[in-house]
């Protein structure tokens, strides 16, 4: 039976922005790396298109982390370039609750270490234990605590960012 | 009995992915149901895995529409395989492999329509090839429809990607299905409409040979045919040298043996016409034309070896927005006013591209690739590493303009090392690799710049260095 990719597409789109944005900490290169990826798959023959989106969209984070040695010399500028360009949207008052929460979820994965923050997306995403290991570098076995603490950090980064905003808001 | 360290509880949350084996996830389950503090972690564990998830979802959320499908189409019309793929598995002489696990072969965009090349040499100003013919229906079709087996490729030949079997299966066995860790099914919006579909069109590149050569057998005799050979200082014939007869349309690529043959448009010859002979890494050569009509020769053109560093056009920077900025890469390839683009196999687009010029360092293969979908063209340039690692060069759309106008078109660096490839008429391999050869520098002023040295590629990690 053929994929139907556009109807994968249509129910994982999401999932890969935010997993790529959690790998990147850049929404906007997410979206455009989750459409590359998106591209170079549809029409393969998948049996688990869904993992195949993932696995690419992966790859194509690794390599690009690969290329760019000194990413977050480069955030501010783009976060200044993706606020400029933001769009009005038909409800701004929740776009930019949104947009606000999105902002903060990714600085508090800023705040985790390089291998953390890919351990949690990875994790996020369905890799499984073996891949993810493969991916990072860590052994299987310090895998299952890796999760749980990055998890921790995470979460508390998340709340902390709430209350620094609601302290100044 | 000791307490469960929270790792080994965390991955017995995460199941079959978890890593465990049946015995250990049992031992695991069984300790947690008689142990209350285990239990508790287990449970404060369960909270953080949903907070977690819950909170990663919110990156996506406060995203924008997400893209039409058919923008996704569009994209892939170009696109190589997924990165994934495995280790090499493909001799880099094997043509239009483009979709394929395997390396990214090399296209030059190449526009069906203007030249075509019909026997070794000759190459006939036909009929164009309707733009927007590759539709998107196509490009997905062809995606999964064409014959692994790519042979040397007709000089039009319409892409013929293949499925990246061995790599998608290699994949999926790889991964659990992501699924699980994602409870609440996606039900946002309505499904983008199928706007891809576009009826696919029949490929037209066959019917356009036919079309040459029947043009070509039923010349009438009034026509101007003018033919030759192009060799090196050595005397052997070069391939895919581009003749160009200044001012006007007339193009033409040499065949295997060097030769070509060219129909001179009547009434087109003028006193200061002469025929240029055009290839990369070679110094460009021209004769007079002569003037009357039926077969005419201009003999053996020598093309002289020349240095060229066409490293320094090329590379540029990556595709990803962010580098590309700070690679200063231009955001496209500016194609006004092509047509019809499609691929040529990596033979010719090598042989054309003078063996390696587009080679970076740590990259295997660069592939340029063009192609119409729907009423848009991609291009893009990839960079291809051995152990299968992808860097995307360029990649733009632009609008495709119907009418082709004469000549050329003008590729320049940008002061900033950029590159800017304006086609203003048919592309082929051996016309690209002239573009990229005589890319110079633009210079506000209008005065120019001289161009500055290649920027080295920063190498582009080992692959497997995991």
């Amino acid at each position: 039976m053929r994929t139907d990719w556009e109807e994968v597409y249509r129910t994982t789109w999401p999932d890969v922005v935010s997993f790529l944005a959690g790998m990147l900490l850049d929404r906007d290169r997410a979206r455009d790396m989750a459409q590359e990826a998106f591209a170079r798959v549809i029409g393969l023959e998948a049996e688990n298109p869904r993992a195949l989106v993932f696995r690419t969209a992966a790859n194509l984070a690794r390599d690009e982390a690969r290329l760019v040695v000194r990413r977050k010399r480069h955030l501010a500028l783009l976060k200044a370039e993706t606020d400029a360009a933001s769009e009005p949207s038909p409800s701004p008052a929740q776009d930019l609750e949104r947009k606000e929460r999105a902002a903060r979820v990714q600085d508090a994965l800023g705040t985790l270490s390089e291998r953390d923050r890919e351990v949690l997306v990875l994790w996020n995403a369905g890799f499984d234990y073996d891949e993810i290991a493969e991916r990072t570098g860590l052994s299987k076995g310090a895998l299952g605590t890796t999760i749980a603490r990055a998890k921790k950090k995470f979460i508390s980064a998340c709340s902390a960012g709430e209350d620094t905003d609601a302290a100044h808001g | 009995m000791p307490h469960m360290d929270e790792g080994r509880l965390q991955a017995w949350l995460d199941g079959s992915r978890g890593g465990l084996s049946d015995e250990e996830r049992e031992e695991v389950r069984a300790h947690v149901e008689g142990c209350e503090v285990c239990g508790a972690r287990v449970a404060e564990l369960r909270t953080s895995d949903a907070a977690s998830r819950d909170l990663l979802g919110a990156l996506a959320a406060a995203e924008p529409a997400m893209p039409d499908f058919s923008e996704i189409v569009a994209r892939s019309g170009a696109s190589g395989a997924p990165v994934d793929r495995p280790h090499r598995t493909a001799s880099r002489r094997l043509p239009l492999q483009w979709a394929a696990s395997v390396v990214l072969a090399i296209g030059v965009g190449w526009m069906a329509n203007e030249v075509v090349r019909t026997e070794p040499g000759v190459v006939t100003p036909t009929e164009r090839a309707l733009p927007g013919a590759a539709s998107a229906g196509d490009a997905r079709e062809s995606l999964v429809e064409t014959p692994a087996a790519a042979t040397q490729p007709p000089a039009t030949e319409s892409p013929a990607p293949t499925t990246a079997t061995p790599a998608a299966a290699d994949a999926e066995s790889r991964m659990e299905p992501p699924t699980a860790a994602d409870p609440e099914t996606r039900e946002r919006g309505a499904a983008p409409g199928r706007s891809v579909a576009d009826p696919p069109s029949d490929p037209v590149a066959p019917r356009e040979i036919e079309r040459a050569r029947s043009a070509a057998d039923a010349a009438p005799p009034s026509v101007t045919w003018l033919s030759g050979r192009v060799t090196d200082d050595d005397g052997r014939p070069i391939e895919n040298v581009v003749l160009t007869l200044t001012g006007t349309n007339t193009t033409g690529l040499s065949g295997p043996d060097g030769r070509f043959r060219l129909q001179v448009p009547p009434d087109s010859v003028a006193p200061d016409t002469r025929l240029t002979a055009t290839y990369i890494g070679y110094a460009q050569a021209n004769r007079s034309v002569p003037v009357g009509v039926g077969e005419l020769s201009v003999g053996d053109l020598r093309l002289q070896q020349r240095a060229v560093q066409l490293e320094g056009v090329v590379v540029t920077g990556t595709a990803i927005a962010a580098e590309r900025r700070e690679l200063a890469m231009p955001d496209a390839i500016r194609v006004d006013g092509a047509a019809t683009w499609d691929r040529v196999g990596a033979d010719q687009a090598e042989a054309a591209l003078g063996g390696r010029p587009l080679r970076l360092p740590g990259a295997d293969w660069t592939e340029i690739g063009a192609l119409t979908v729907g009423n848009r063209v991609v291009i893009r340039v990839v960079h291809e590493t051995t152990a299968g690692g992808g860097v995307v060069l360029y990649q733009a759309r632009s609008p495709v303009a119907v009418d082709v106008p004469a000549g050329v078109g003008t590729a320049r660096r940008t002061t900033d090392d950029g590159l800017h490839l304006l086609a203003t008429g048919a592309l082929d391999a051996g016309r690209l690799a002239d573009l990229l050869a005589r890319a110079e520098p633009i210079a506000e002023s209008g005065a120019g710049v001289p161009p500055r040295p290649a920027r080295p590629q920063p190498p582009h990690g080992g692959p497997g260095s995991e």
